[in-house]
């Protein structure tokens, strides 16, 4: 259980105070998972991360700049958000969770399902961390010690970017979460959950970087996408399943970014 | 530590620990709409807050957190005895029904509105996706915004949002605000949990993690000696009684095959012992300082498995009749194991527990092979429906404590006389030592039917004196609450080339699990439910029900109807393809008629047989169907759009209203010394209105205001005998029981008012509003109370009724679906879902939509989302809401209605049958047979997933 709840006012601090307490501290962002039952804290200290103004949403040229503490339904309601990542937002079903849950949590946690991941990949989302500075989504979950999170750049908020997750009830579990961009340069970018053989029980989205380049047409790239991914088979459905479906959301979500692309041209 | 914050504009400062729960805290601070029915998975919202502005789980958060905020709970809405627009609005559209997560959702539409005082649908969808409402459907919470947004702007509007009946009567299908509907909105205490004391003990129980082991060592000294545990009981220290949880009528139609503790575990989540202590961390503690160990025995998951020639026998214990023993019980008891405890069957019903078969009937009528030879075409199919849960939204709790030398227990059961009778035999006490109170029920729908922890809470307390409760987790609810059975149905039809049945063939097979709870009933309710439906002269049924190392099964809302409906529906439907005639016309030519013979029914019992057959007394499938046709346009075109295929299907659907020659109600009114009356009815209201639908009932007969009538139900101490709500019987056998009982007491009144008239009997009359009305005056119910009780008076007016009936009122409807298949990924759009229901005359038109909408979204989640799983070796997968598919609003479909269709029924009172449970028979096979209309898929075994459409389709 938690018995010491530290607030710092500024990183520096933050950090300190985690340096200070590491055996037994978690930073704490919104808590939605931290203190759920199935993945409830064994640490002692919370390190909030409430005072550290790290929930500002804004727009640098293309670039869309959200803090780390930015609760999930703020993106939603928020103008400059682009829209897949609303929609990405949405994954997560209950808005009582969204008013909760922070993007940097999403990010940092170690989830049974990331429901926002592959969108923020296919958005080529950047990391800004308190230690390691800038990197990649992808660069971020392979690290085996997660640091603070202090905010997330997208790029390019005109990138044409869609998602979907699909479930078998409105709030079950994500079977596949794909998400597709497509510059206007004809760069595609394809990341996915559910498809790939978890890491200690927790799930690891994957970019298909080879079939990116490729330029399939429509049933070629189903079946690419299909013998691409490697899921494992469990409640949410077999392999074969997850395979065809994967091939299914990725090719139905490329053609319609090709739709949309064309549009904006 | 110390927390400042602001809860319901209240400053306060909370001393605690900064990682208590939010939940706990709140709920332990007399915040009882702060609920907890997912254990902090933030799935159902039971504990739903604002926090800052913002709608939280409480679950989710810590003490911490609230440091400088404000908190607003339900509590916060309206005023004392003065409900806010949103809480009016859900007890006049008659929504609230067993109303655990009803504060919290007045809570989230109250925020929705303050913010969008129009909203949309895709608005309130959003803002209701927080919130699990396993009753109502959510249907009509957008009846309840439409209503609480007009009296935004015009506070005294009065809106109906339900049909009227019987314009002869006062009262009766009126709609009418359920009585305990404000307090529950209001999270007044009403639940067991609002009950327990702060001194009260808890109890955790530790539980197999194996399906199939003996417990070869168990040690609880470590455990006992923890500071704060009071007891620990195993299998060496509770009493040797053999029962079975089916809250069922006595003798039980189930073998009593458990005891309270056993050292043979039959599925995972089995007893191995209870710690009874002074707080849940100690008794949690405790659970950790058990040492056990187990031999793990191959366990037994299907029916195959179960039925296989060297399957693992799961009851071995020693076999025990009570009357009609068989010829063969020595040989049968040859190689019993005493270790596994007692096996006691009442009376015969099939039991072969070497062979695992926990009970079997067979029935038939007319000459089958004669059926058969006289058909055109034959088709035969098997239908498989999986173990669903009921969920409600409450988990199940007791809490008992002694009063001097009797055991009183608060309780949520849907069968308070069976809780007592049980818990009494258990403990080895007589009757009159045990109170059971009937609490307000956070949902049942079957699973408060059986005794699952007042064995153990009872115990308990009659041991150590102490005040226990013991609270189901909702993990519990997934492995050690009943469930509906598992069930493999193979069915052969006959018919002509017209479309006429020629002979039925049905074999039932039921997976039980570890115990035999409902083992005979549920699965003959398979066939007794359905082939009813569809009159033929020649039909054979067998039922066998086997055990099994799955977690356990028993009552669920519509019994084995559900299961039975799908197999025959689905075998009509595939008939009727084969045969080129449309499904419904099939459905037309050979359903049950209005006054039609049953020939069938008199080949089934529960436990008894009827002695003459059935009949369809009252019947409206008529005009069901004739309007079902038209709202769903089953004739219209079905338009492709892209990869979706539309399809339609139907159903229909039959209930009873309570078992004949079986079930009894009683019920007892004694008039106050105003004239107003106490209704004491053993009627157990699980949130289904019962306790409104008595008071209506009183109401009619003695043409008095409802507010001069208070109803007192459910209480074994203060309110006479009743089988309790299971079958469907409330309506018909607990309100004939309340309108006997007013029937006798007006007989009195008209007699005292005819002596102080100074008239004949027969020249006084009734009249409202509580008034004997003779030729020459009138005198009233407060004068003839008055007069009742002083020292020349005739005593306190009281009476009673008792009803017994051996004739069936059935309820019959028929669901119409519309669906939209998408061919590519196999997804499954509800596009339309018609329930049209004939429940007689509908003594609540408003709740009797809401039991409707309820039922039907429980069945779609079965249909198409639900699912217990487990791995090869019995241990389930599905332990929480969202793993389990759950479904929320964004499940619904997006057309739902619910309709009335009345008929006049001569069993029920003022016409009336029952509605709570045939809304779940019919989804299954309404959605499969439109699945198959729109992409040609047959769908043999519940849920219907996108996979098993794109492996129909060939596509995997």
């Amino acid at each position: 259980m938690i018995e010491q709840f530290l607030q710092p006012d500024n990183t520096v601090q933050a950090l300190n105070l985690m340096q200070q307490h590491s055996a037994c501290a978690t930073w704490f962002a919104g808590g939605s998972k931290l203190n759920a039952k199935p993945t409830l804290t064994e640490k002692t200290i919370a390190i909030s991360l409430d005072h550290l103004a790290l929930n500002k949403i804004e727009l640098q040229g293309h670039a869309l700049h959200i803090g780390a503490m930015c609760r999930v339904q703020s993106l939603i309601d928020s103008e400059l958000t682009p829209y897949a990542l609303k929609q990405a937002a949405k994954f997560i079903y209950s808005k009582h969770l969204r008013n909760q849950a922070t993007l940097g949590g999403e990010i940092a946690a170690y989830q049974d399902e990331s429901l926002l991941l592959p969108t923020l990949m296919a958005l080529k989302a950047r990391v800004i961390t308190a230690n390691t500075g800038d990197m990649s989504i992808e660069e971020y979950q392979q690290q085996d010690h997660r640091d603070l999170i202090l905010q997330v750049v997208i790029p390019d908020i005109n990138l044409v970017c869609l998602a979907f997750n699909m479930t078998r009830s409105a709030a079950g579990l994500s079977i596949v979460n794909a998400a597709v961009s497509l510059s206007q340069a004809g760069e595609t970018i394809i990341a996915i959950d559910g498809v790939s053989p978890r890491r200690s029980g927790y799930s690891i989205p994957v970019r298909l970087t080879d079939i990116e380049v490729q330029h399939l047409d429509e049933e070629a790239l189903e079946k690419a996408v299909a013998q691409a991914v490697f899921p494992e088979a469990d409640i949410r459905g077999s392999v074969e399943y997850k395979q065809y479906i994967a091939g299914i959301l990725v090719t139905d979500l490329f053609i319609e970014c090709q739709r949309l692309v064309t549009e904006v041209k | 530590m110390s927390i400042n914050l602001t809860i319901n504009d209240r400053k306060t400062v909370l001393t605690c620990r900064l990682g208590e729960n939010v939940q706990t805290l709140l709920h332990k601070l007399g915040y009882h709409s702060v609920r907890n029915s997912d254990d902090g998975f933030g799935f159902s919202g039971s504990d739903t807050i604002l926090v800052n502005g913002q709608l939280m789980n409480a679950s989710l958060l810590i003490a911490a957190q609230l440091n400088d905020s404000q908190v607003y709970t339900a509590e916060s809405l309206g005023e004392w005895n003065k409900l806010n627009h949103v809480q009016q609005a859900m007890v006049d559209v008659g929504v609230v029904q067993s109303g655990y997560n009803d504060p919290a959702m007045a809570l989230i539409l109250t925020e929705l509105l303050k913010h969008n005082q129009n909203p949309n649908r895709a608005e309130i969808d959003d803002a209701l996706t927080g919130i699990f409402s396993r009753d109502a459907g959510y249907q009509q919470y957008y009846q309840v915004i439409e209503l609480a947004v007009a009296r935004l702007t015009d506070p005294d509007l009065q809106s109906s949002y339900a049909p009227e009946f019987r314009d002869d009567l006062s009262f009766i299908g009126k709609n009418t605000p359920k009585t305990d509907a404000a307090i529950m909105v209001q999270a007044k205490p009403c639940y067991v949990e609002d009950r327990i004391t702060d001194s009260a003990c808890v109890i955790k129980m530790l539980r197999s993690p194996h399906a199939h082991a003996w417990i070869t060592h168990l040690d609880v000294t470590k455990a006992e000696a923890l500071e704060g545990v009071v007891t620990v009981i195993t299998h060496k220290n509770c009493p040797d009684i053999a029962y079975t949880p089916g809250g069922q009528s006595a003798p039980e139609p189930s073998p009593l095959d458990r005891r309270m503790f056993c050292k043979k575990m039959r599925h995972v989540g089995d007893r191995v012992a209870a710690v009874v202590a002074e707080s849940v961390e100690i008794a949690e503690q405790a659970l950790k300082l058990i040492e056990v160990e187990y031999q793990v025995l191959k366990a037994v998951l299907s029916i195959d498995e179960a039925r296989a020639a060297d399957a693992p026998i799961i009851h071995n214990g020693p076999i025990e009749y009570k009357v009609g023993a068989p010829d063969d019980l020595e040989a049968q008891n040859a190689n019993a194991d005493i270790n596994e405890g007692k096996f006691i069957v009442n009376f015969p019903i099939g039991c072969y527990p070497r062979k695992n078969i926990a009970a079997s009937v067979r029935g038939h009528i007319g000459d089958l092979d004669k059926g058969f030879a006289e058909a055109d075409h034959i088709i035969e199919r098997t239908y498989e429906s999986k173990q669903v849960q009921q969920l409600p939204t409450e988990t199940h709790i007791c809490y008992s404590y002694m009063d001097g030398d009797r055991l009183v227990m608060h309780d949520s059961t849907q069968v308070p006389w069976h809780v007592r009778r049980q818990v009494a035999n258990i403990i080895g006490v007589k009757q009159n030592k045990v109170h059971i109170i009937k609490e307000r029920v956070g949902g049942g729908f079957g699973s408060k039917q059986d005794v699952l922890l007042q064995d153990v809470c009872g115990w308990a307390t009659w041991i150590t004196g102490r005040g226990v409760y013991f609270h189901y987790t909702r993990e519990e609810e997934f492995i050690a609450n009943t469930s509906r059975h598992v069930a493999k149905i193979k069915v052969k039809i006959g018919a002509k080339k017209d479309g006429t049945l020629t002979a039925i063939d049905m074999d039932f097979l039921a997976n039980t699990g570890p115990y035999g709870n409902h083992a005979l009933t549920v699965p003959c309710n398979g066939p007794a439910l359905s082939l009813p439906l569809y009159p033929c002269d020649n039909v054979d049924f067998r039922v066998t029900t086997y055990y099994s190392n799955i977690c356990p099964t028993g009552a669920y809302q519509g019994y084995g109807a559900p299961k039975g409906n799908y197999a025959l529906t689905m075998v009509m439907a595939e008939m009727a393809a084969e045969l080129g005639i449309d499904h419904l016309d099939m459905v037309e030519k050979n359903r049950v008629r209005e006054g039609q013979e049953l020939k069938i029914l008199g080949a089934i019992g529960e436990g008894k047989m009827p002695t003459t057959n059935p009949r369809a007394l009252s019947c409206a499938l008529e005009p069901i169907l004739k309007q079902g046709r038209e709202l769903i346009n089953w004739d219209s075109d079905k338009q492709a759009n892209g990869d979706w295929r539309v399809g339609r299907g139907v159903a229909i659907i039959q209930q009873k209203s309570g078992i004949p020659d079986i079930d009894q109600a009683n019920c007892a009114i004694k008039m106050a010394s105003d004239g107003t009356f106490i209704v004491h009815s053993g009627g157990a209201d699980i949130g289904t209105g019962l306790d409104t639908v008595l008071l209506k009932l009183t109401a009619e007969v003695l043409c008095c205001p409802l507010d001069d009538i208070t109803v007192h139900s459910g209480d074994t101490d203060h309110a006479p005998f009743d089988k309790g709500a299971y079958a469907s019987s409330g309506t018909c056998f607990s309100g004939n029981a309340a309108k006997i009982a007013a029937e006798n007491m007006r007989t009195k009144i008209l007699t005292c008012g005819a002596e102080m008239l100074s008239e004949p009997v027969e020249d006084v009359a009734i009249v409202a509003p509580g008034l004997v009305k003779g030729k020459n005056g009138e005198v009233s119910y407060f004068d003839i109370a008055h007069r009742a009780e002083s020292g020349t008076g005739w005593g306190q007016l009281l009476a009673s009724g008792c009803f017994i009936t051996p004739l069936f009122a059935f309820p019959y409807g028929a669901n119409f679906t519309e669906v939209a298949v998408n061919v590519r990924t196999g997804e499954i759009k509800l596009e339309k879902f018609y329930a049209l229901l004939d429940c007689g005359t509908p003594i609540n038109p408003d709740l009797a939509l809401g039991q409707i909408y309820g039922a039907s979204l429980r069945a779609i989640g079965h249909s198409l989302t639900e699912e217990l799983i487990y791995d090869g070796n019995g241990n389930p997968l599905t332990r929480d809401l969202k793993r389990y598919g759950a479904p929320m609003i964004g499940d619904i479909p997006t057309d739902f209605r619910a309709v009335l269709v009345p008929s006049d029924d001569k069993v029920g009172p003022y016409g009336a049958k029952s509605i709570s449970e045939i809304g779940v028979n019919g989804a299954a096979p309404a959605i499969a047979t439109a699945i198959h209309d729109a992409c040609g898929v047959w769908i043999r075994d519940w849920p219907f997933t996108p996979e098993k459409v794109l492996a129909g389709l060939n596509k995997l």
